[in-house]
């Protein structure tokens, strides 16, 4: 079923039929908060606004102005700008800490060590550049979606993911990260 | 990120960058790198819980026909007592958002009560006000704490409140008692509080001449909102619904024929917990400690709080339990020694709201000085109103003479004292008729305030 159909029958009172929204978006969006909070209890809090923020505002989507997707990740982005502004917190990269939960301490403490080098690189973009890239890749959002989100245009989306690239290209050794890459992999087999 | 997905970011960078052609495998590794996100904990039971309280919540939505503008905000740590009625509740307690008790939700921009909302329907929607006699009438309130003159005169409300005041100074004659009781008589009728009992006073009041002495007002809406709470209630069948996904298993509702929730309460079962009555009939919540969880010797004499403290802790409840208090005006102090009252006037429409006995309503938080805690909060409504054009009065002679003569319009004995009382310039406010009805009217303010027997007077603008 398309998700404009279903969209269509939650607005005409089938509740049921948001559970496939959720389980089509809630890891996407929990995860999208996680990658930026570092945090599973504030995680947990941001996703559960986003959603709720989402049920009641749901009458007022209109998808000929943007598709479900972008909408709801523009829910959680404000959601977390709130708790970023509530809290202090400049930046996402800022916070970027976290506590593995026993369960593949392995691989968590490797991701850490990638994660630490991956923010080393974050840091030195700007903060559009920054959410245009970790939303392009981390998200794996189109820019159509990315532009919905960010309250910004498409293309001035994709220059910013460019010139992120090139800056990033051009102040990240390829030996470096090719050196991180293959050191990670070697010790995940 | 697989390697398709990383193929078709360099492609759309050397797309978009013709000179980065030949260096798509360098770009591989960079966006291979960036696509290292952190390791995500999740919790699958938060993922089942979190999607469970949201079909409910759209459950419930729909059941009041999309009126609920309430939000919620799931909390992962609930310890509520759950007796009787409290099974019910806790769908209820997902749905009101209120005891949002991790530390970090208060960012959640999560409101107790929502933002305050005025939808227009059709003229006169609400009935004939004359049937809810709200026609031009004045209501008086009497002094609370007023300088008591002579001696005072105690008034049991309906509500069983012992008031006192409203002694007039002056020499009177004995023979003019049961015409003072009368004159007082007739007032309280006029408040519209059937069942007011007036207790003889010792020594009679003066009669009292209400004069107009504020400036020249005007008024020149021909039409003006009535106001009309919503609130809603939900059928049981619905609640047996919202309780069957949250795991509580079904019930055979329909044996209980057109039941629907009015009301409920849940309690907090912690040391200073709190118990919270929620009256969807007529959308206000009330707070009340738990007495099970608070010490019984909370009333006991103690350093009295300062005015500022007692605001912080009220402030900082309200701000902790997300309560929005957008909606009111600035907190006045109530009060002194072991319990401080701040009070929060609602305000609508710019507007204070008064009840027809002349006080102020709004939102009350009851701070106890021995533990320095909120020990109640009342007064706490749904802001949510239809707006429905009335006819109103326009001609202000009318209107001053309305407040004088239904202030003070008892017929005087020769020889009895009269004592003239100001009526200052008005303000426009709301009187609550009941019903969730709010009628628009001017507030004439007694000067000097403290000169007795009355404090506001009150006339609703709206015409039959």
């Amino acid at each position: 079923m398309q998700e404009r159909t279903i969209i269509a029958q939650v607005k005409a009172g089938d509740a049921e039929g948001f559970g496939v929204l959720y389980d089509a978006y809630f890891e996407k969006i929990y995860n999208y908060l996680f990658y930026r909070t570092h945090d599973r209890g504030t995680t947990e809090d941001l996703t559960s606004t986003t959603f709720f923020k989402a049920i009641n505002g749901l009458d007022g989507f209109d998808e000929r102005k943007g598709n479900f997707s972008a909408w709801l990740y523009r829910i959680a982005r404000n959601s977390l700008y709130d708790h970023f502004r509530t809290n202090k917190i400049t930046s996402s990269i800022d916070e970027m800490e976290e506590v593995p939960d026993g369960s593949d301490v392995e691989a968590a403490t490797i991701d850490r060590e990638f994660s630490d080098n991956v923010k080393k690189l974050l840091e030195t973009l700007n903060p559009d550049q920054r959410e245009v890239v970790t939303m392009r890749i981390w998200d794996d959002l189109s820019y159509k979606e990315i532009a919905e989100a960010m309250g910004k245009s498409e293309a001035s989306c994709k220059v910013a993911f460019h010139r992120a690239m090139a800056k990033l290209k051009k102040i990240a050794p390829i030996a470096i990260l090719l050196l991180v890459l293959f050191g990670a992999i070697s010790s995940r087999s | 990120m697989n390697e398709k997905d990383i193929k078709k970011i360099v492609e759309e960078l050397c797309a978009a960058d013709r000179t980065l052609r030949g260096r798509e495998q360098e770009l591989g590794v960079l966006v291979r790198g960036l696509a290292t996100k952190p390791h995500v904990m999740r919790d699958p039971d938060f993922e089942r819980t979190l999607r469970t309280q949201l079909i409910a919540q759209l459950s419930l939505k729909g059941a009041e026909n999309r009126t609920a503008t309430t939000r919620l905000s799931a909390s992962r740590s609930w310890s509520f007592v759950f007796l009787g009625i409290a099974v019910i509740a806790v769908a209820f307690a997902a749905w009101f958002g209120f005891f949002n008790l991790h530390s970090q939700s208060e960012n959640n921009s999560v409101a107790l009560i929502s933002p305050a909302t005025i939808t227009r329907v059709e003229n006169h929607a609400f009935g004939p006000i004359s049937a809810s006699s709200v026609a031009p009438k004045v209501f008086v309130r009497s002094v609370m704490n007023a300088p008591v003159l002579m001696q005072p005169l105690a008034v049991s409300a309906s509500g069983g409140e012992e008031k006192s005041g409203a002694a007039i100074e002056g020499n009177v004659a004995s023979d003019t008692v049961p015409q003072s009781g009368e004159k007082v008589n007739a007032k309280m009728q006029v408040m519209g509080a059937a069942q007011t009992q007036v207790t003889p006073s010792i020594a009679p009041p003066a009669m009292v001449e209400y004069v107009y002495r504020g400036k020249a007002f005007s008024q020149s809406d021909a039409t003006l909102d009535v106001l009309k709470k919503t609130t809603s209630t939900f059928s049981l069948n619905d609640v047996a619904a919202a309780l069957a996904r949250t795991g509580f298993g079904s019930a055979n509702t329909s044996s209980f024929g057109n039941a629907v929730v009015t009301n409920l309460t849940f309690a907090q079962n912690e040391d200073f917990g709190y118990a919270v009555t929620v009256d969807l009939a007529n959308g206000n919540i009330s707070i009340d400690p738990n007495l099970d969880r608070w010490p019984s010797d909370d009333d006991a004499v103690s350093e009295p709080l300062s005015s500022s403290s007692a605001l912080g802790i009220a402030n900082r409840f309200l701000g902790d339990h997300a309560i929005r208090v957008a909606d009111y005006g600035n907190p006045e102090m109530r009060g002194k020694g072991v319990m401080v009252g701040v009070f929060y006037p609602n305000v609508v429409n710019g507007m204070e709201v008064y009840s027809v006995n002349g006080e102020r309503m709004g939102l009350t938080v009851e701070v106890n000085a021995r533990y320095e805690r909120v020990k109640s909060v009342h007064g706490l409504g749904v802001q949510n109103y239809e707006a429905s054009s009335y006819d109103a009065i326009t001609d202000t002679a009318r209107i001053v003479s309305l407040a004088e003569q239904e202030a003070g319009s008892a017929p005087v004995s020769a020889g009895v004292a009269i004592q003239k009382i100001g009526l200052g310039t008005p303000v426009r406010a709301y009187v609550d008729h009941g019903n969730g009805l709010l009628v628009p009217a001017f507030v004439f303010p007694i000067t000097p305030s403290d000169s007795g027997a009355v404090e506001v007077v009150i006339v609703p603008l709206v015409e039959n």
